[in-house]
């Protein structure tokens, strides 16, 4: 009950009480409480009677309240002090829904033993009862007339009997009462059975007050009615109350209603008193139907057993409650709602009532059902996946991985949360780990890193480790997923790739040789490292075909770009040197060996290798400048210091002669001639004669007479020396030279140049033999070898050879097979190789060309020391060849 | 015909030249004095009374080309034909720029000496 009603029921000037239908009575205000003499409030009646009288009062009072109908009921009550008190008890239903929920009840005093036996006493004596009663009383006749109306009631109208006998046609009641009055009255003399009427009777001063008038018929000795005694109480303040109460009520309603939340309350023992308006649209239920535990049958049937225990629980010990539970809305579905209700306690703490509220959580049940099925689908998903997982509370707990992190490590879960102490962490990457790691678990960034964990067999593999936060609807992390992939066989093939490609750096950059590849499409270009050091370009520049010709000359543009031409119509090979610019002005020569060919897009490629072979050309250009002074040396020793020299010593007695000759001519001409002149001019011209055949003997002794100076000399040596010198003019004539030189060939005496001019004289010769061959290759053998104190060099080809009848005059001057030649070189040679005390010889191969060949002697270590002009012996018998 | 005789210096290391060359020109009617070598002929009085050289250019100690520039250097104008036994018409050329009159290549014949002489008005 509210507390207002009961405090309104305490200050009403009366005893009131109120009862249950079954009998119990569920409150006493204070003054009836007094009356009764106890110090609390009773549930029952103490009836002053005997035992069985006692049972007959507490059925009459248990019929009555089992019924519908407002009722009266006198009986004696115990009391403490006096013993027994007569009381006169009023009780009307209060129905809901045609029930009976409570009964509210007035008592006053009644002394029924006394006042019973006075009815058929005189009516003087009733008048005296009559105003005696502290209340208005009006007596009726059998018919409902007035007869007489005491003190109290008089004084209340300030009327006379007179008029108030006239009632029924007065204002002394309300107008609006009246017609109710009149009818209960005029009903209870055609009945005989009491009637009761609430209605408003006009006071003296002309106010209306609220009066309840109860009339009781007095029976005669006939079983008639003798009289009727209307007792009026004055209800008034008790009306105004209940108004009051009744508007009260209305508006904590009005608010309970208003409010946007469940609102309920409970009685005590949990019987359900009230549900605002909000949960009964909710649940499509009436207020009746929610009543006492009503509401519970909109509880969903798998929480109601949990939801009635933890219900009881807090009704047993008082104790706040919250709990959830699902209950069905007017559209058939389940919400969930947090029932929560607090208990309010009287002044000695005891629970008077219980107030709730249903809070609708179902959005937020959602939520959690939703994060749990994406938990779950997680989940699946995590054992699904081919790699390692482990899941992580936001404070870097391990709390979970799948089956492929827990076969590697081969160890349980709690022992790899200790990931970081355990020893599974590679001790180098353990720092990088934790920083990374717990970096992220603080600031909530994924993470990303690599290291290596100990595989159950003792193998350290790579790993890379991502992590994402996973978050709930409120972007608060509640999981860490790190995925584990597992790139150890990456890491190798990037070491490998690493390595390999280190090594074909330094390859490239020894060979001073550079790859490129170009997409002919983009002009996109490919450098490796030695291109770009080739190229003199800085590694960061992007290289384009413009840079590529920016560093050629102009030949080399136009070369590069016929290539580029010939590489976009289709596969093919190309081989071609180009000249660069670099940026300092020097030049640089490069071999480019290329392939063009479609790659796998389909895209037309050239690619292919540079060398720098600047080094190379620069000293083949050295060889070749070296090979022309020396042949030009040749030329001017062997020919032109010679012939100037035969030519200054000659051209001076040869011009004695030719001027003593003109001289003895003019004189002999003369008139007269001068015969003596003549004489003398002759005799000059003979002597001159023989100066001049002096001149030559003394020239040739003096060629002959001059040797180099000797030396200790590897002929394999000089053999190395001359093939290079004549490696163009091989390469040129398309000759191929073999070599057959002896191991430990011991040194021979000789001179260094001039035998160099041997050796060289013959390969020319040689090859010059060669040019005619077509029709079979054209090859040359140069062979060493030592035998009897001298050592040998042969020269063998397959030219075109000479006549038979020629080879003994092969090595004579002027003797030639060739049309350009003047056939002084191999005079020379045999003069040289006589010189050095050897031997020169040819003779014609079995099928093709010649071996022509010569030898010189070993040197001694006395002869190094003391070579001059007498070790090399004159040959006067080579004189006639010159 | 002038009134006295023109003179002529010839200068050669080489003896036979001496020897034939003073005859010839003496034979054209020119006065002839012979030196073996430029240091002898520019001590001699001849090196201030000479209208004329024959001078080899090839010699041992100071050479013909040599002694042209001394005498130049000197101031004095002397015709000079040039003498050689090695023919190249290099040295030729460039001694005829540097203002011989002829150079004559060894052996050469009497006619060739008396066209150079005439050119050089040392014979009429």
């Amino acid at each position: 009950m509210e507390v207002e009603l009961a405090r309104v029921l305490e200050t009403l000037p009366g005893m009131i009480f109120t009862a249950l239908p079954d009998g119990r009575i569920d409150f006493m205000n204070s003054v009836l409480i007094d009356f009764l003499g106890l110090t609390a409030a009773a549930t029952a009646w103490q009836f002053a009677t005997s035992a069985d009288g006692s049972e007959i009062l507490a059925g009459r009072w248990n019929s009555f309240l089992c019924g519908h109908d407002p009722f009266e009921i006198h009986f004696p009550i115990r009391h403490p002090a006096t013993g027994s008190r007569g009381l006169h008890v009023r009780c009307n239903p209060m129905v809901e829904n045609d029930r009976v929920v409570k009964w509210y009840g007035v008592a006053t005093e009644w002394c029924g033993s006394r006042l019973q036996p006075q009815c058929s006493g005189t009516k003087d004596e009733t008048q005296v009862i009559l105003e005696s009663i502290p209340a208005g009383i009006g007596v009726l006749d059998a018919n409902g007339n007035v007869d007489t109306i005491n003190g109290h009631l008089l004084q209340y109208y300030g009327r006379t009997l007179e008029e108030l006998r006239q009632w029924g046609s007065s204002d002394v009641v309300h107008p609006d009462d009246m017609p109710g009055l009149t009818e209960a009255v005029k009903r209870a003399v055609g009945t005989g059975t009491a009637y009761e009427a609430e209605v408003r009777l006009r006071r003296a001063d002309g106010e209306y007050r609220w009066f309840q008038i109860v009339g009781y018929p007095l029976a005669d000795e006939n079983g008639g009615i003798a009289r009727w005694y209307a007792l009026h109480i004055d209800v008034d303040d008790r009306r105004r109350a209940e108004d009051a109460l009744r508007s009260n009520e209305l508006e904590l309603r009005k608010i309970v209603n208003a409010m946007p939340l469940t609102v309920w309350t409970s009685l005590p023992d949990g019987y359900c008193d009230f549900v605002n308006d909000r949960w009964l649209d909710y649940a499509g239920f009436t207020a009746e139907q929610a009543e006492g535990s009503g509401w519970t049958s909109v509880v969903h049937p798998e929480d109601a057993s949990h939801l009635a225990e933890s219900w009881n629980a807090c009704l047993a010990s008082g104790t706040p409650a919250d709990f959830e539970a699902r209950m069905r809305g007017s559209n058939g579905g389940y919400r969930w709602f947090l029932f929560r209700a607090t208990p309010l306690l009287d002044d000695d703490g005891k629970i008077v009532k219980w107030y709730g509220t249903h809070i609708d959580i179902e959005d937020r049940k959602r939520a959690e059902r939703a994060l749990a099925e994406r938990e779950r689908e997680s989940r699946l998903i995590v054992d699904g996946i081919a790699g390692m997982i482990a899941i992580f509370s936001p404070d870097a707990q391990l709390i979970d991985g799948n089956q492929q992190i827990l076969d590697y490590f081969e160890r349980p879960l709690s022992e790899l949360n200790d990931w970081s102490s355990n020893g599974i962490t590679h001790p180098d990457d353990l720092q990088t780990c934790i920083d990374s790691f717990m970096g992220s678990i603080a600031t909530g960034e994924p993470y990303d890193y690599e290291t290596r964990f100990l595989r159950h067999d003792g193998t350290w593999r790579w790993f890379q480790l991502r992590g994402l936060p996973l978050r709930d609807a409120d972007g608060k992390i509640i999981r860490w997923y790190g995925l584990l992939t597992d790139i150890d066989d990456r890491k190798r093939a990037e070491e490998k790739l690493r390595r390999s490609e280190a090594f074909l750096a330094d390859a490239q950059r020894l060979s001073k040789t550079g790859s490129f590849l170009m997409n002919l499409g983009t002009s996109q270009v490919t450098w490796s490292a030695e291109t770009y050091r080739i190229f003199e370009v800085d590694p960061a520049t992007q290289v384009t075909l413009d840079v590529v010709l920016s560093r050629l000359d102009p030949d080399s543009q136009a070369a590069v770009g016929q290539v580029i031409d010939k590489a976009n119509e289709g596969d093919g090979d190309f081989d071609y040197d180009i000249t660069l610019v670099t940026p300092d002005r020097s030049v640089k020569y490069v071999r480019v060996l290329a392939h063009s060919e479609r790659n796998k897009d389909g895209e037309q490629e050239l690619i292919g290798a540079v060398q720098d072979v600047t080094e190379g050309r620069k000293a083949e250009e050295a060889l070749n400048q070296a090979r022309s002074e020396l042949s030009y040396v040749t030329r001017v020793t062997s020919l032109g210091v010679l012939t100037a020299s035969i030519a200054h010593e000659v051209n001076q007695p040869l011009a004695g002669i030719v001027t003593n000759a003109s001289t003895c001519l003019r004189v002999l001409t003369g008139d007269p001639p001068n015969i003596n002149v003549a004489k003398d001019t002759a005799r000059r011209m003979i002597r001159d004669a023989n100066r001049a055949a002096d001149v030559i003997a003394r020239l040739w002794e003096l060629f002959s007479r001059k040797p180099p100076p000797l030396e200790a000399i590897d002929i394999n040596e000089i053999a190395g020396e001359v093939i290079a010198l004549m490696s163009s003019d091989l390469q040129h004539s398309k000759t191929s030279l073999t070599t057959d030189l002896a191991n430990d060939l011991p040194r021979a005496a000789g001179a260094r140049v001039q035998l160099q001019q041997v050796v060289m004289n013959l390969l020319r010769n040689s090859i010059e033999a060669l040019l005619a061959v077509e029709d079979r290759p054209r090859r040359i053998r140069l062979k060493t070898e030592a035998s009897g104190g001298e050592i040998r060099l042969l020269i063998e080809d397959t030219g075109v050879g000479f006549d038979p009848q020629g080879i003994d005059r092969i090595f004579d001057a002027f003797y030639t097979t060739k049309p350009d030649g003047m056939g002084i070189g191999l005079s020379v040679i045999r003069s040289i190789v006589e010189n050095h005390n050897g031997r020169l010889w040819a003779e014609p191969n079995a099928d093709h060309g010649v071996t022509v060949g010569f030898s010189v002697p070993t040197s001694s270590s006395g002869d190094q020391e003391r070579a001059g002009p007498s070790e090399v012996p004159t040959t006067s018998d080579t004189q006639r060849y010159l | 015909m002038t009134n006295s005789k023109r003179h002529v210096s010839v200068v050669d290391d080489d003896e036979s030249v001496r020897e034939a060359l003073p005859d010839l020109l003496r034979s054209f009617g020119l006065s002839v004095d012979a030196f073996a070598s430029a240091e002898v002929f520019l001590n001699s009085k001849a090196s201030e009374t000479s209208d004329g050289m024959i001078l080899d250019v090839a010699m041992p100690g100071m050479t013909g080309p040599e002694l042209q520039q001394e005498l130049g250097r000197r101031g004095r104008q002397i015709s000079i034909i040039f003498i050689t036994a090695i023919k190249d018409e290099n040295v030729r050329s460039r001694l005829m720029r540097a203002g011989a009159w002829d150079c004559l290549f060894k052996p050469f014949s009497g006619e060739d000496l008396q066209d150079a002489l005439r050119r050089s008005s040392l014979l009429d």
